[in-house]
Protein backbone atom coordinates (compact mmCIF):
# COMPACT_ATOMS: atom_id res chain seq x y z
CA UNK A 1 0.00 0.00 0.00
CA UNK A 2 3.17 2.59 0.96
CA UNK A 3 4.78 2.08 -2.72
CA UNK A 4 3.63 3.81 -5.51
CA UNK A 5 3.32 1.75 -8.50
CA UNK A 6 2.39 4.67 -10.49
CA UNK A 7 3.85 8.08 -10.16
CA UNK A 8 2.85 10.78 -12.72
CA UNK A 9 3.92 14.29 -12.11
CA UNK A 10 2.96 17.53 -14.20
CA UNK A 11 1.99 15.33 -17.42
CA UNK A 12 0.45 17.60 -20.14
CA UNK A 13 -0.74 15.64 -23.55
CA UNK A 14 -3.30 15.65 -26.30
CA UNK A 15 -3.77 15.03 -29.69
CA UNK A 16 -0.93 16.92 -32.10
CA UNK A 17 -1.15 20.92 -31.27
CA UNK A 18 -4.24 20.48 -29.52
CA UNK A 19 -3.61 20.32 -25.24
CA UNK A 20 -6.25 18.15 -23.68
CA UNK A 21 -4.31 17.39 -19.67
CA UNK A 22 -2.89 20.15 -18.30
CA UNK A 23 -0.23 19.21 -15.80
CA UNK A 24 -1.59 16.04 -13.73
CA UNK A 25 -0.21 14.69 -10.98
CA UNK A 26 -1.08 11.51 -9.31
CA UNK A 27 -0.28 8.18 -7.82
CA UNK A 28 -2.01 4.58 -7.56
CA UNK A 29 -0.37 2.57 -5.20
CA UNK A 30 0.43 -1.63 -5.15
CA UNK A 31 -3.19 -3.79 -4.89
CA UNK A 32 -5.55 -0.67 -4.73
CA UNK A 33 -7.96 0.73 -6.75
CA UNK A 34 -8.23 4.28 -7.68
CA UNK A 35 -10.44 5.88 -10.07
CA UNK A 36 -10.75 8.62 -12.47
CA UNK A 37 -13.98 10.43 -12.71
CA UNK A 38 -15.16 13.45 -14.73
CA UNK A 39 -17.81 14.52 -17.18
CA UNK A 40 -17.55 13.58 -21.21
CA UNK A 41 -14.76 15.02 -22.92
CA UNK A 42 -13.32 16.08 -19.47
CA UNK A 43 -9.79 13.94 -20.44
CA UNK A 44 -10.45 10.84 -19.09
CA UNK A 45 -9.56 8.32 -22.09
CA UNK A 46 -6.48 10.93 -23.04
CA UNK A 47 -4.97 10.17 -19.77
CA UNK A 48 -5.41 6.42 -19.99
CA UNK A 49 -3.91 6.98 -23.50
CA UNK A 50 -1.22 8.61 -22.47
CA UNK A 51 -0.17 6.52 -19.16
CA UNK A 52 0.11 3.49 -21.84
CA UNK A 53 1.99 5.05 -24.38
CA UNK A 54 -0.35 5.40 -27.60
CA UNK A 55 -0.39 9.10 -27.31
CA UNK A 56 3.25 11.07 -26.52
CA UNK A 57 3.02 13.25 -23.39
CA UNK A 58 4.27 16.92 -24.50
CA UNK A 59 5.73 17.46 -20.67
CA UNK A 60 5.72 15.82 -17.68
CA UNK A 61 7.15 12.03 -16.79
CA UNK A 62 5.31 8.63 -16.00
CA UNK A 63 6.71 7.24 -13.47
CA UNK A 64 5.65 2.86 -13.52
CA UNK A 65 7.70 0.65 -10.53
CA UNK A 66 10.17 3.19 -10.07
CA UNK A 67 10.83 3.38 -13.90
CA UNK A 68 10.84 6.26 -15.93
CA UNK A 69 8.39 5.33 -18.97
CA UNK A 70 8.17 8.76 -20.44
CA UNK A 71 7.70 8.08 -24.49
CA UNK A 72 7.80 4.23 -24.38
CA UNK A 73 6.10 2.08 -27.04
CA UNK A 74 2.96 0.78 -25.60
CA UNK A 75 3.90 -2.70 -26.19
CA UNK A 76 6.67 -2.20 -24.07
CA UNK A 77 4.66 -0.42 -21.32
CA UNK A 78 2.37 -3.55 -21.34
CA UNK A 79 5.43 -5.94 -21.23
CA UNK A 80 6.58 -4.35 -18.18
CA UNK A 81 3.49 -4.50 -16.02
CA UNK A 82 0.88 -2.27 -17.20
CA UNK A 83 -1.98 -2.89 -19.44
CA UNK A 84 -4.93 -0.60 -20.73
CA UNK A 85 -8.22 -2.43 -21.12
CA UNK A 86 -9.23 0.45 -23.75
CA UNK A 87 -12.78 2.49 -24.26
CA UNK A 88 -13.29 0.31 -28.25
CA UNK A 89 -12.10 -2.67 -26.07
CA UNK A 90 -10.42 -3.56 -29.19
CA UNK A 91 -10.67 -7.08 -29.11
CA UNK A 92 -9.38 -9.42 -31.71
CA UNK A 93 -13.19 -9.95 -33.82
CA UNK A 94 -11.65 -12.94 -36.66
CA UNK A 95 -10.53 -14.60 -33.25
CA UNK A 96 -11.68 -16.99 -30.92
CA UNK A 97 -12.22 -16.35 -27.73
CA UNK A 98 -9.60 -18.65 -26.51
CA UNK A 99 -7.12 -17.28 -29.21
CA UNK A 100 -7.48 -13.82 -28.55
CA UNK A 101 -6.24 -14.62 -24.38
CA UNK A 102 -3.22 -16.84 -25.74
CA UNK A 103 -2.44 -13.60 -27.78
CA UNK A 104 -2.28 -11.48 -24.39
CA UNK A 105 0.05 -14.40 -22.78
CA UNK A 106 2.41 -13.81 -25.86
CA UNK A 107 3.57 -10.67 -24.00
CA UNK A 108 6.43 -11.20 -21.88
CA UNK A 109 7.87 -14.68 -21.15
CA UNK A 110 6.83 -14.42 -17.32
CA UNK A 111 3.18 -14.59 -18.89
CA UNK A 112 3.74 -17.68 -21.60
CA UNK A 113 5.16 -19.61 -18.77
CA UNK A 114 1.58 -19.11 -16.26
CA UNK A 115 -0.40 -19.13 -19.05
CA UNK A 116 -2.75 -22.33 -18.50
CA UNK A 117 -3.25 -21.02 -14.90
CA UNK A 118 -3.97 -17.44 -15.57
CA UNK A 119 -6.23 -19.10 -18.50
CA UNK A 120 -8.28 -20.82 -15.74
CA UNK A 121 -8.23 -17.74 -13.18
CA UNK A 122 -10.05 -15.48 -16.02
CA UNK A 123 -12.23 -18.27 -17.47
CA UNK A 124 -13.32 -18.87 -13.87
CA UNK A 125 -13.95 -15.06 -13.32
CA UNK A 126 -16.12 -14.54 -16.21
CA UNK A 127 -17.61 -18.27 -16.90
CA UNK A 128 -19.42 -16.99 -20.01
CA UNK A 129 -15.93 -16.88 -21.31
CA UNK A 130 -15.45 -20.65 -21.10
CA UNK A 131 -18.79 -21.21 -22.90
CA UNK A 132 -17.93 -18.96 -25.61
CA UNK A 133 -14.29 -20.21 -25.78
CA UNK A 134 -14.14 -21.00 -29.35
CA UNK A 135 -16.35 -19.01 -30.32
CA UNK A 136 -15.55 -15.90 -32.42
CA UNK A 137 -14.50 -12.75 -30.32
CA UNK A 138 -16.15 -10.30 -33.21
CA UNK A 139 -19.79 -12.47 -32.06
CA UNK A 140 -20.06 -12.09 -28.68
CA UNK A 141 -22.41 -9.64 -27.27
CA UNK A 142 -21.25 -5.95 -25.61
CA UNK A 143 -20.45 -7.44 -22.13
CA UNK A 144 -18.78 -10.34 -22.98
CA UNK A 145 -17.06 -8.20 -25.10
CA UNK A 146 -16.01 -6.24 -22.26
CA UNK A 147 -15.30 -9.28 -20.40
CA UNK A 148 -13.17 -10.56 -22.70
CA UNK A 149 -11.19 -7.09 -23.11
CA UNK A 150 -10.35 -7.33 -19.52
CA UNK A 151 -9.53 -11.21 -19.45
CA UNK A 152 -7.41 -10.51 -22.28
CA UNK A 153 -5.49 -7.78 -20.38
CA UNK A 154 -4.93 -10.33 -17.67
CA UNK A 155 -3.32 -12.68 -19.37
CA UNK A 156 -0.49 -10.27 -19.69
CA UNK A 157 0.10 -10.67 -15.55
CA UNK A 158 -0.10 -7.07 -15.13
CA UNK A 159 0.85 -5.47 -11.86
CA UNK A 160 -1.88 -2.54 -13.23
CA UNK A 161 -4.57 -2.23 -14.70
CA UNK A 162 -6.04 0.31 -16.38
CA UNK A 163 -9.43 0.14 -17.54
CA UNK A 164 -11.42 2.92 -19.21
CA UNK A 165 -15.37 3.27 -19.12
CA UNK A 166 -15.76 -0.38 -18.60
CA UNK A 167 -19.79 0.30 -17.44
CA UNK A 168 -19.96 1.84 -21.49
CA UNK A 169 -23.22 0.84 -23.60
CA UNK A 170 -23.99 -1.73 -20.97
CA UNK A 171 -27.03 -3.34 -19.10
CA UNK A 172 -26.48 -2.59 -14.82
CA UNK A 173 -26.62 -6.37 -14.26
CA UNK A 174 -23.75 -6.83 -16.91
CA UNK A 175 -21.59 -4.12 -15.24
CA UNK A 176 -22.25 -5.53 -11.40
CA UNK A 177 -20.56 -8.50 -13.41
CA UNK A 178 -17.83 -6.71 -14.44
CA UNK A 179 -16.94 -4.45 -11.18
CA UNK A 180 -17.59 -7.98 -8.64
CA UNK A 181 -14.59 -9.06 -11.13
CA UNK A 182 -12.89 -5.83 -11.17
CA UNK A 183 -12.95 -6.09 -7.06
CA UNK A 184 -11.62 -9.60 -7.12
CA UNK A 185 -8.91 -8.95 -9.29
CA UNK A 186 -7.73 -6.35 -6.65
CA UNK A 187 -7.90 -8.66 -4.26
CA UNK A 188 -5.28 -11.03 -6.08
CA UNK A 189 -3.09 -7.88 -5.77
CA UNK A 190 -3.45 -6.11 -9.14
CA UNK A 191 -3.78 -2.54 -8.60
CA UNK A 192 -6.39 -0.83 -11.09
CA UNK A 193 -6.82 2.98 -12.39
CA UNK A 194 -10.67 2.77 -13.50
CA UNK A 195 -11.80 5.62 -15.47
CA UNK A 196 -15.46 6.02 -15.19
CA UNK A 197 -18.48 8.21 -15.76
CA UNK A 198 -20.72 5.88 -13.61
CA UNK A 199 -19.41 8.30 -10.43
CA UNK A 200 -21.49 6.64 -7.71
CA UNK A 201 -20.30 3.10 -8.83
CA UNK A 202 -16.50 3.78 -9.21
CA UNK A 203 -16.39 5.92 -5.97
CA UNK A 204 -17.97 2.54 -3.93
CA UNK A 205 -15.53 0.08 -5.90
CA UNK A 206 -12.23 2.51 -5.21
CA UNK A 207 -10.60 3.81 -2.79
CA UNK A 208 -9.01 6.87 -3.96
CA UNK A 209 -10.28 9.21 -6.38
CA UNK A 210 -9.19 12.17 -8.16
CA UNK A 211 -11.85 14.09 -10.49
CA UNK A 212 -10.87 15.70 -13.90
CA UNK A 213 -12.79 18.58 -14.85
CA UNK A 214 -11.43 20.28 -18.46
CA UNK A 215 -7.73 18.60 -18.39
CA UNK A 216 -7.06 19.62 -15.13
CA UNK A 217 -7.49 17.77 -11.59
CA UNK A 218 -9.85 19.38 -9.64
CA UNK A 219 -10.37 17.40 -6.44
CA UNK A 220 -8.82 14.05 -4.73
CA UNK A 221 -9.51 12.34 -2.12
CA UNK A 222 -10.20 8.92 -0.70
CA UNK A 223 -13.90 7.86 -1.73
CA UNK A 224 -16.19 8.31 1.48
CA UNK A 225 -14.20 12.08 1.59
CA UNK A 226 -15.58 12.25 -2.63
CA UNK A 227 -18.81 11.00 -1.85
CA UNK A 228 -19.54 13.57 0.88
CA UNK A 229 -18.35 16.64 -1.02
CA UNK A 230 -20.99 19.15 -2.26
CA UNK A 231 -19.66 19.71 -5.61
CA UNK A 232 -19.67 16.02 -6.64
CA UNK A 233 -22.97 15.37 -4.85
CA UNK A 234 -24.42 18.36 -6.85
CA UNK A 235 -21.86 17.35 -10.12
CA UNK A 236 -22.26 13.66 -10.39
CA UNK A 237 -24.29 12.10 -7.89
CA UNK A 238 -27.33 14.12 -8.83
CA UNK A 239 -28.54 14.26 -4.94
CA UNK B 1 -8.04 -35.18 -78.53
CA UNK B 2 -11.80 -35.88 -77.91
CA UNK B 3 -14.00 -32.68 -76.36
CA UNK B 4 -13.97 -33.93 -72.82
CA UNK B 5 -10.11 -34.58 -73.02
CA UNK B 6 -9.43 -30.81 -74.28
CA UNK B 7 -11.88 -29.77 -71.50
CA UNK B 8 -10.15 -31.45 -68.95
CA UNK B 9 -6.65 -30.52 -70.28
CA UNK B 10 -7.33 -26.69 -69.94
CA UNK B 11 -9.03 -27.85 -66.51
CA UNK B 12 -5.49 -29.43 -65.79
CA UNK B 13 -3.32 -26.46 -67.16
CA UNK B 14 -5.29 -23.69 -65.54
CA UNK B 15 -5.08 -25.65 -62.28
CA UNK B 16 -1.54 -26.35 -62.41
CA UNK B 17 -0.42 -22.85 -63.07
CA UNK B 18 -2.83 -21.54 -60.38
CA UNK B 19 -0.14 -22.53 -57.83
CA UNK B 20 2.45 -19.72 -58.68
CA UNK B 21 -0.23 -17.08 -58.74
CA UNK B 22 -1.56 -18.01 -55.54
CA UNK B 23 2.19 -18.00 -53.98
CA UNK B 24 2.73 -14.85 -55.99
CA UNK B 25 -0.55 -13.29 -54.80
CA UNK B 26 -0.42 -14.66 -51.10
CA UNK B 27 2.90 -12.49 -49.98
CA UNK B 28 0.90 -9.12 -51.31
CA UNK B 29 -2.12 -10.29 -49.27
CA UNK B 30 0.18 -10.75 -46.38
CA UNK B 31 1.77 -7.71 -47.18
CA UNK B 32 -1.27 -5.57 -47.46
CA UNK B 33 -3.46 -7.34 -44.68
CA UNK B 34 -0.91 -7.57 -42.18
CA UNK B 35 1.30 -4.36 -42.85
CA UNK B 36 -1.43 -2.20 -44.67
CA UNK B 37 1.08 -1.78 -47.06
CA UNK B 38 0.47 -1.83 -50.87
CA UNK B 39 3.83 -3.49 -52.61
CA UNK B 40 3.82 -2.56 -55.94
CA UNK B 41 7.32 -4.09 -56.82
CA UNK B 42 6.41 -7.30 -55.24
CA UNK B 43 6.93 -8.73 -58.55
CA UNK B 44 10.18 -7.65 -58.98
CA UNK B 45 11.14 -9.91 -56.58
CA UNK B 46 9.88 -13.03 -58.36
CA UNK B 47 11.59 -11.67 -60.89
CA UNK B 48 15.34 -11.29 -59.11
CA UNK B 49 14.93 -14.71 -57.92
CA UNK B 50 14.00 -16.01 -60.98
CA UNK B 51 17.45 -14.58 -62.38
CA UNK B 52 19.26 -16.24 -59.55
CA UNK B 53 16.93 -19.76 -60.67
CA UNK B 54 18.82 -19.55 -63.65
CA UNK B 55 22.15 -18.51 -62.69
CA UNK B 56 22.20 -21.40 -60.22
CA UNK B 57 21.36 -23.62 -62.62
CA UNK B 58 23.54 -22.96 -65.47
CA UNK B 59 26.35 -22.09 -63.19
CA UNK B 60 26.53 -24.40 -61.05
CA UNK B 61 24.05 -27.13 -62.24
CA UNK B 62 21.75 -26.67 -59.09
CA UNK B 63 17.97 -27.68 -59.29
CA UNK B 64 16.12 -24.02 -58.47
CA UNK B 65 13.43 -26.17 -56.57
CA UNK B 66 15.91 -28.33 -54.53
CA UNK B 67 17.31 -24.41 -53.61
CA UNK B 68 13.76 -22.95 -52.53
CA UNK B 69 14.89 -23.51 -48.49
CA UNK B 70 18.30 -21.85 -49.44
CA UNK B 71 16.31 -19.15 -51.50
CA UNK B 72 13.75 -18.63 -49.00
CA UNK B 73 15.91 -17.86 -46.34
CA UNK B 74 17.77 -15.47 -48.27
CA UNK B 75 14.95 -13.79 -49.61
CA UNK B 76 12.89 -13.44 -46.19
CA UNK B 77 16.54 -11.54 -44.87
CA UNK B 78 16.23 -9.48 -47.91
CA UNK B 79 12.45 -9.15 -47.36
CA UNK B 80 13.37 -7.84 -43.72
CA UNK B 81 15.74 -5.31 -44.73
CA UNK B 82 13.56 -4.11 -47.20
CA UNK B 83 11.12 -3.55 -44.43
CA UNK B 84 13.28 -1.86 -42.20
CA UNK B 85 15.06 0.58 -45.06
CA UNK B 86 12.29 1.30 -47.34
CA UNK B 87 8.79 0.43 -45.91
CA UNK B 88 8.64 1.29 -42.68
CA UNK B 89 9.82 5.03 -43.15
CA UNK B 90 6.45 5.77 -45.60
CA UNK B 91 4.49 3.27 -43.52
CA UNK B 92 2.74 5.93 -41.65
CA UNK B 93 3.01 8.69 -44.58
CA UNK B 94 -0.20 7.50 -46.30
CA UNK B 95 -1.35 5.07 -49.28
CA UNK B 96 -0.07 7.57 -51.91
CA UNK B 97 3.53 7.66 -50.55
CA UNK B 98 3.41 3.75 -50.82
CA UNK B 99 2.16 3.59 -54.22
CA UNK B 100 4.89 6.34 -55.81
CA UNK B 101 7.69 4.53 -53.37
CA UNK B 102 6.87 0.93 -54.97
CA UNK B 103 6.06 1.68 -57.59
CA UNK B 104 9.90 3.70 -58.40
CA UNK B 105 11.28 0.74 -56.75
CA UNK B 106 9.64 -1.86 -59.32
CA UNK B 107 10.85 0.56 -62.38
CA UNK B 108 14.48 0.99 -60.37
CA UNK B 109 15.06 -2.76 -60.20
CA UNK B 110 13.41 -3.24 -64.04
CA UNK B 111 16.36 -1.26 -65.45
CA UNK B 112 18.87 -2.95 -62.99
CA UNK B 113 18.19 -5.90 -64.19
CA UNK B 114 17.97 -4.53 -67.94
CA UNK B 115 21.75 -3.47 -67.39
CA UNK B 116 22.75 -5.99 -65.38
CA UNK B 117 21.25 -8.56 -67.53
CA UNK B 118 20.18 -7.49 -70.42
CA UNK B 119 16.90 -7.63 -72.28
CA UNK B 120 16.67 -11.15 -73.93
CA UNK B 121 14.82 -14.07 -72.52
CA UNK B 122 16.59 -16.44 -70.45
CA UNK B 123 15.90 -19.77 -70.01
CA UNK B 124 17.13 -22.86 -68.54
CA UNK B 125 16.40 -26.90 -69.36
CA UNK B 126 16.06 -29.18 -65.91
CA UNK B 127 16.17 -32.44 -66.99
CA UNK B 128 12.46 -33.10 -66.26
CA UNK B 129 10.89 -29.47 -68.23
CA UNK B 130 9.57 -31.53 -70.62
CA UNK B 131 8.77 -34.60 -69.29
CA UNK B 132 5.13 -35.41 -68.48
CA UNK B 133 2.70 -37.90 -67.31
CA UNK B 134 -0.70 -38.88 -69.16
CA UNK B 135 -3.88 -40.24 -67.05
CA UNK B 136 -6.96 -40.68 -68.99
CA UNK B 137 -5.39 -39.03 -72.06
CA UNK B 138 -4.69 -35.67 -69.91
CA UNK B 139 -0.92 -34.97 -69.70
CA UNK B 140 0.48 -33.34 -66.58
CA UNK B 141 4.00 -31.74 -67.03
CA UNK B 142 5.85 -32.94 -64.25
CA UNK B 143 7.85 -29.64 -63.86
CA UNK B 144 4.01 -28.10 -63.40
CA UNK B 145 2.57 -30.77 -61.06
CA UNK B 146 5.87 -30.29 -58.62
CA UNK B 147 5.69 -26.72 -58.75
CA UNK B 148 2.10 -26.95 -57.57
CA UNK B 149 2.81 -29.76 -55.11
CA UNK B 150 5.22 -27.37 -53.86
CA UNK B 151 2.62 -24.27 -53.54
CA UNK B 152 0.61 -26.58 -51.68
CA UNK B 153 2.76 -27.44 -49.00
CA UNK B 154 3.88 -23.57 -48.83
CA UNK B 155 0.60 -22.44 -48.69
CA UNK B 156 -0.66 -24.74 -45.52
CA UNK B 157 2.39 -24.40 -44.20
CA UNK B 158 1.88 -20.55 -43.75
CA UNK B 159 -1.80 -21.09 -42.89
CA UNK B 160 -0.42 -23.73 -40.07
CA UNK B 161 1.76 -20.81 -38.92
CA UNK B 162 -1.07 -18.25 -38.71
CA UNK B 163 -3.37 -20.69 -37.46
CA UNK B 164 -1.90 -23.09 -34.93
CA UNK B 165 1.86 -21.01 -33.47
CA UNK B 166 2.58 -18.36 -31.61
CA UNK B 167 3.63 -16.06 -33.79
CA UNK B 168 1.06 -16.47 -36.38
CA UNK B 169 -1.49 -15.49 -33.68
CA UNK B 170 0.61 -12.07 -32.99
CA UNK B 171 0.32 -11.78 -37.22
CA UNK B 172 -3.30 -11.67 -37.17
CA UNK B 173 -3.78 -9.62 -33.79
CA UNK B 174 -1.98 -6.95 -35.31
CA UNK B 175 -3.83 -7.28 -38.16
CA UNK B 176 -7.38 -7.45 -36.81
CA UNK B 177 -6.36 -4.87 -34.40
CA UNK B 178 -3.24 -3.04 -34.18
CA UNK B 179 -3.71 -1.11 -30.92
CA UNK B 180 -5.25 -4.09 -29.02
CA UNK B 181 -2.06 -6.34 -29.94
CA UNK B 182 0.32 -3.16 -28.80
CA UNK B 183 -1.67 -3.09 -25.64
CA UNK B 184 -1.07 -6.37 -24.84
CA UNK B 185 2.57 -6.39 -25.44
CA UNK B 186 2.69 -7.35 -29.09
CA UNK B 187 5.35 -5.93 -31.04
CA UNK B 188 4.26 -4.58 -34.49
CA UNK B 189 7.56 -4.28 -35.57
CA UNK B 190 8.94 -7.93 -35.58
CA UNK B 191 5.17 -8.73 -36.83
CA UNK B 192 5.60 -6.50 -39.69
CA UNK B 193 9.69 -7.39 -40.22
CA UNK B 194 7.99 -10.95 -40.43
CA UNK B 195 5.13 -10.75 -42.66
CA UNK B 196 7.43 -8.67 -44.99
CA UNK B 197 10.13 -11.55 -44.85
CA UNK B 198 7.25 -14.23 -45.38
CA UNK B 199 5.66 -12.06 -48.39
CA UNK B 200 8.91 -11.45 -50.37
CA UNK B 201 10.58 -15.18 -49.35
CA UNK B 202 7.06 -16.24 -50.99
CA UNK B 203 7.50 -14.28 -54.26
CA UNK B 204 11.20 -16.05 -54.77
CA UNK B 205 9.83 -19.54 -54.37
CA UNK B 206 7.75 -18.24 -57.31
CA UNK B 207 10.39 -16.59 -58.93
CA UNK B 208 12.35 -19.82 -58.68
CA UNK B 209 9.37 -21.76 -60.34
CA UNK B 210 9.26 -19.21 -63.04
CA UNK B 211 12.82 -20.15 -63.97
CA UNK B 212 12.14 -23.97 -64.47
CA UNK B 213 8.67 -23.58 -66.44
CA UNK B 214 8.91 -19.93 -68.10
CA UNK B 215 11.89 -17.84 -68.68
CA UNK B 216 13.22 -14.41 -67.02
CA UNK B 217 13.48 -11.40 -68.25
CA UNK B 218 13.42 -7.67 -66.92
CA UNK B 219 9.85 -7.37 -67.05
CA UNK B 220 8.45 -11.09 -65.89
CA UNK B 221 7.87 -9.45 -62.49
CA UNK B 222 5.46 -6.92 -62.99
CA UNK B 223 2.85 -9.25 -64.82
CA UNK B 224 2.97 -11.46 -61.60
CA UNK B 225 2.59 -7.95 -59.86
CA UNK B 226 -0.64 -7.46 -61.48
CA UNK B 227 -2.07 -10.87 -61.94
CA UNK B 228 -0.84 -10.78 -57.56
CA UNK B 229 -3.74 -7.62 -57.31
CA UNK B 230 -6.00 -9.19 -59.11
CA UNK B 231 -6.24 -12.29 -57.09
CA UNK B 232 -6.06 -10.14 -53.90
CA UNK B 233 -8.32 -7.72 -54.90
CA UNK B 234 -10.45 -10.70 -55.77
CA UNK B 235 -10.30 -12.45 -52.84
CA UNK B 236 -10.69 -9.53 -50.49
CA UNK B 237 -8.13 -6.81 -49.77
CA UNK B 238 -5.74 -8.61 -47.43
CA UNK B 239 -7.24 -11.89 -46.96
CA UNK B 240 -4.89 -14.28 -47.17
CA UNK B 241 -7.31 -17.13 -47.19
CA UNK B 242 -9.09 -16.24 -50.25
CA UNK B 243 -5.74 -16.43 -52.30
CA UNK B 244 -6.45 -19.90 -52.96
CA UNK B 245 -9.66 -20.29 -54.93
CA UNK B 246 -9.22 -16.51 -56.51
CA UNK B 247 -5.79 -17.83 -57.88
CA UNK B 248 -7.52 -20.81 -59.34
CA UNK B 249 -10.54 -18.91 -60.87
CA UNK B 250 -7.62 -16.85 -62.87
CA UNK B 251 -5.41 -19.87 -63.55
CA UNK B 252 -8.60 -21.72 -64.91
CA UNK B 253 -10.57 -18.83 -66.72
CA UNK B 254 -6.66 -17.89 -68.76
CA UNK B 255 -6.38 -21.36 -69.74
CA UNK B 256 -10.25 -22.29 -70.95
CA UNK B 257 -9.86 -18.34 -72.86
CA UNK B 258 -6.83 -19.31 -74.14
CA UNK B 259 -8.27 -22.79 -75.49
CA UNK B 260 -11.46 -22.23 -76.79
CA UNK B 261 -11.30 -18.13 -77.97
CA UNK B 262 -10.35 -17.68 -81.05
CA UNK B 263 -6.57 -16.04 -80.58
CA UNK B 264 -7.40 -16.98 -77.49
CA UNK B 265 -3.70 -17.00 -75.71
CA UNK B 266 -3.79 -13.19 -76.51
CA UNK B 267 -7.11 -12.78 -74.40
CA UNK B 268 -5.97 -14.89 -71.72
CA UNK B 269 -3.49 -12.20 -70.69
CA UNK B 270 -5.69 -10.03 -70.03
CA UNK B 271 -8.36 -11.76 -67.89
CA UNK B 272 -6.80 -10.76 -64.64
CA UNK B 273 -7.86 -6.96 -65.69
CA UNK B 274 -11.55 -8.20 -65.47
CA UNK B 275 -11.13 -9.90 -61.80
CA UNK B 276 -9.74 -6.57 -61.01
CA UNK B 277 -12.57 -4.59 -62.10
CA UNK B 278 -15.48 -7.45 -61.39
CA UNK B 279 -13.34 -7.69 -57.92
CA UNK B 280 -13.67 -3.71 -57.48
CA UNK B 281 -17.28 -3.52 -58.28
CA UNK B 282 -18.50 -6.89 -56.02
CA UNK B 283 -16.24 -5.99 -53.23
CA UNK B 284 -16.20 -2.27 -53.16
CA UNK B 285 -15.64 -1.28 -49.78
CA UNK B 286 -14.47 -4.44 -47.98
CA UNK B 287 -11.16 -4.76 -46.56
CA UNK B 288 -10.27 -8.28 -44.75
CA UNK B 289 -8.08 -9.02 -42.13
CA UNK B 290 -5.92 -12.21 -42.05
Amino acid sequence: MNTPILEVTNLSGGYGSLQVIWNLNLTVHEGEIVCLIGANGAGKTTTLRLLSGLEKPMQGEIKFQGISITNWLPARIARLGMTHVPEGRNIFGQMTVRENLEVGANCSPEAWRKKEATMNYVLNLFPILKERANQLAGTLSGGEQQMLAIARALMTCPRLLLVDEPSMGLAPAVVDNVFKALREVMGNGVAIFLVEQDVKRSLKLAERGYVLENGHIVLKGTSSELMEHEEIKRAYLAV
Amino acid sequence: MSAGQLFGQALINGILISGIYALAASGLALAFGVVKFLNLAHGEFLMLAAYLGIFLFSSYGLDPLLMTPVVFTLFFILGAVYYKTLVKPVLKAGELNQLLLTFGISIFLQNLALILFGGTIRTISVPYRTHTISFWGINFGTARLLILLLSIVLLVGLYQVLQRTRVGRSIRAVSQEPEGAALVGIDSEAVYLIALGIAVGFASVAGMMLSIIFHAEPMVGFNFTLKGLAVVVMAGLGNVYGVIWASLILGISESFIGVYLPNGTGWSGAIFFLMILGGLIIRHSRVSEV
